[in-house]
């Protein structure tokens, strides 16, 4: 069952009986065993996957001419799955599978560019404080039985800083840069101080555009555009620039971003402590300023009241705002697992309530996933034992 | 059977100004078989065979090994991220252009890779999907656009004529090769401030993963080391000095202060001394200022061998110890 790089008998059977005991784990929670094509059309992955998984990611053209990849991720393929039977999005489902992912490393172009994955999507789950926990318990539970029962676990939310910056109330756009940038530490600097920063002093211009209501300044920019004889080509429209025309004006006459904001920020995304602490933490820092997060606290506040009342300690649990899976379809709890040696993780996974919409379904569609590596999990057994 | 195979560009401008180039330093292709012949012989040094393919091909061989030496665009080179596995010894000075971002004259609200990153986020929530950037330069353009931290685009592979493409519908932006930027303008296109991801120019190129025998570095020393002597000549030339007295001491400050280097034997009083050329005049009055009465005279040299061959030693720090000769 498993195509893998060149492993010996004794190898491939002890990911064999890994495997099986990570599947019937996600048996036992309720997920339904799926399978996808390697093959996959590569549009889907690569509309929702940055450009660097690209490089990553093996594309070529099949042989009538359409964008082929071998799948880099099995969560879309699964959640398309989900949507060709349910495509009203109205019923709860758990699927899973296990089955190798094709990544390049360029960092090692030698290495077989395939790993095997194992794990679980669940959809529309009633309640998703629950679904949550869930996910991590069971992935907990799951390597444990396949023989791995210490890791490290570290949670973030991905909405926590979302639910910051919309709280500050700062300009959609400047919001916008700031979550781009979120897990560029150095990139984030250079923007806080841009903006917090004296104004970008426009151009004579900008600044008159600036005071125009949108429709004169449009059709002020469409006039000097053709007095200089640009045509507008491509698809982005004369609105388009002229709403970012308008921004930049706005920008140049706007107040500038506050040091303590700015401050509040940086001090936000380096926050890492054991989650018993950490809304504490977060409290701490945001009381100060006169902004509210509570809403997403109490989320969050939940969620670990639930691991504790499974039995779980949450003072083992490392939090960090930082940690945001960085993929992009994240949009909530995220987790993963490290054995205590290795610096690489072991499994993971996240929430992810707005991919379904990216794929066509007609209503926002809330799903989280999990995922175990089963290589690296084999090689952290090894290790410890 | 030759030893070491070079490979010139088949075609075009690139293989003119390449053919130029090599004559220059007293290297010249003997096609005995016919201009349509893709193979020939390269007089002024032995066992060297002369390859004739596009320079594409020309860096996917280096790459692959399969020849010693090429000479190709650097961008070739660049974007098949041939680091490791090609060295450029010598820039030539020819071939000129720039691999570029350019968006539409239209956009006049963006002008650099900031403003870019922002259309990117707000252009992929309007339209629901990424803005894409039509090139053939993939990974020269994923590495400048990740060091620019923008990850919201698509790539769209473009074989030929990618500068129609924002015109056509398929791509918002290019990456693309240009030398004077007409081609651009004329399809309302403009380059971003700072978006020049690399200057290329043709290069001569050795591969670090050919059959580097004893015989072919052999060559390989003798190629380059016309080369190199034809291109320090070109950057030099050689003053002649005549006095009654010993020039040492007056050497020693043209040698710290003008990078010169003493052609003739040493302790006499009339001398050769190699000057770059940027420092002639000012070595000249240097001399004329401490010499009074010497006789000054320069020249322009045709070719300068000097033992330690710059270009062959760059190769071989390279390449690992010689692979024996089958």
């Amino acid at each position: 069952m498993i195509a893998a790089p060149p492993y010996d008998a004794t190898t491939i059977a002890a990911l064999e009986e890994q495997t099986s005991t990570l599947l019937s784990e996600f048996r036992a929670y309720g997920a339904e065993r799926v399978e996808h094509a390697i093959v996959q059309p590569a549009d889907a992955f690569l509309d929702r996957m940055g450009e660097e998984l690209r490089r990553r990611t093996y594309v070529f053209a099949g042989p009538d001419g359409s964008e082929l990849c071998l799948r880099p991720d099995l969560t879309i393929p699964t959640a398309q799955t989900y949507l060709a039977r349910n495509p009203n999005c109205d019923q709860a489902l758990k699927l899973c599978y296990a089955g190798p992912v094709f990544r390049h490393d360029p960092a090692a172009p030698d290495q077989p560019g395939q790993s095997f994955q194992a794990g679980v999507e669940s959809f529309n789950a009633s309640d998703a404080a629950t679904a949550d926990v869930e996910a991590l318990l069971l992935t907990h539970s799951a390597v444990t039985k396949a023989g791995l029962p210490h890791t490290r676990v570290t949670i973030g939310d991905v909405g926590l800083f979302q639910e910051l910056l919309d709280a500050m109330s700062l300009p959609a756009h400047w919001a916008a840069k700031i979550r781009r940038r979120a897990w560029q530490p150095d990139r984030l600097r250079e923007l806080l101080k841009r903006l917090s920063g004296p104004a970008e002093p426009g151009s004579e211009f900008l600044s008159h555009i600036g005071k125009l209501p949108p429709e004169q300044a449009r059709d002020v920019l469409h006039d000097s555009l053709q007095l200089s004889g640009i045509k507008p080509i491509g698809t982005r429209t004369l609105d388009e620039i002229t709403e970012r025309f308008l921004e930049r004006a706005a920008d140049a006459a706007a107040p500038r971003l506050s040091p303590e904001s700015a401050e509040l920020i940086e001090a936000f995304l380096a926050i890492k402590r054991p989650a018993s602490r950490a809304i504490r933490a977060i409290q701490n820092l945001v009381r100060p300023s006169s902004i509210s997060i509570d809403p997403a606290l109490f989320a969050l506040k939940r969620r670990l009241d639930k691991l504790l009342h499974a039995g779980c300690d949450t003072s083992d649990i490392e939090f960090e705002t930082q940690f945001g899976r960085n993929m992009e379809y994240y949009s909530g709890f995220v987790f993963e697992l490290r054995s205590p040696e290795a610096t690489f993780p072991l499994a993971g996974g996240g929430r992810y309530d707005n991919l379904l919409s990216t794929l066509g379904s007609l209503k926002k569609t809330p799903a989280i996933g999990l995922a175990v590596f089963a290589e690296r999990l084999a090689a952290a057994k090894a290790a410890t034992s | 059977m030759s030893d070491l195979i070079l490979a010139i560009p088949s075609k075009g401008r690139l293989q003119e100004q390449a053919l130029d180039y090599l004559a220059d330093a007293g290297l010249r292709l003997n096609q005995s078989r016919g201009v349509r012949d893709y193979t020939a012989n390269l007089t002024g040094v032995d066992g060297v065979s002369v390859s004739l393919l596009s320079a594409a091909e020309i860096a996917d061989e280096l790459i692959s090994g399969r020849v010693h030496l090429g000479i190709t665009g650097e961008d070739l080179l660049a974007e098949q991220s041939a680091a490791n596995r090609a060295l450029v010894v010598e820039r030539l000075g020819f071939g000129r252009a720039n691999v570029v971002v350019a968006v539409p004259r239209a956009w006049i609200d963006v002008s650099t890779m900031a403003d870019l990153d922002d259309v990117a986020a707000s252009f992929h929530s309007k339209h629901h999907r990424k803005l894409r950037v039509a090139t053939k330069f993939t990974t020269l353009a994923r590495e400048f656009f990740a060091s620019h931290g923008i990850a919201d685009y698509r790539i769209v592979e473009s074989l030929g004529a990618t500068e129609g493409a924002p015109a056509a519908g398929t791509a918002e932006l290019i990456v693309d090769i240009t030398t004077t930027g007409a081609t651009l303008t004329a399809n309302d296109l403009k380059i971003l401030d700072d978006g020049t991801i690399l200057e290329s120019q043709a290069a001569l190129a050795a591969s670090l993963r050919a059959a580097w025998t004893p015989k072919a570095r052999a060559s390989a020393q003798a190629l380059l080391g016309r080369i190199a002597a034809r291109a320090l000549a070109k950057a030099s030339q050689v003053v002649q000095v005549q006095w009654d007295k010993s020039i040492d001491a007056v050497l020693a400050t043209l040698q710290r202060d003008f990078g010169a280097r003493l052609l003739s034997a040493p302790g006499r009083s009339d001398a050769s001394i190699l000057i770059p050329e940027k420092f002639v005049t000012a070595a000249v009055l240097h001399l004329r200022q401490e010499m009074p009465g010497a006789a000054v005279t320069t020249q322009a040299p045709n070719q300068v061998f000097t033992s330690d061959n710059r270009i062959y030693q760059l190769l071989e720090q390279a390449l690992s110890p010689p692979k024996s000769d089958p």
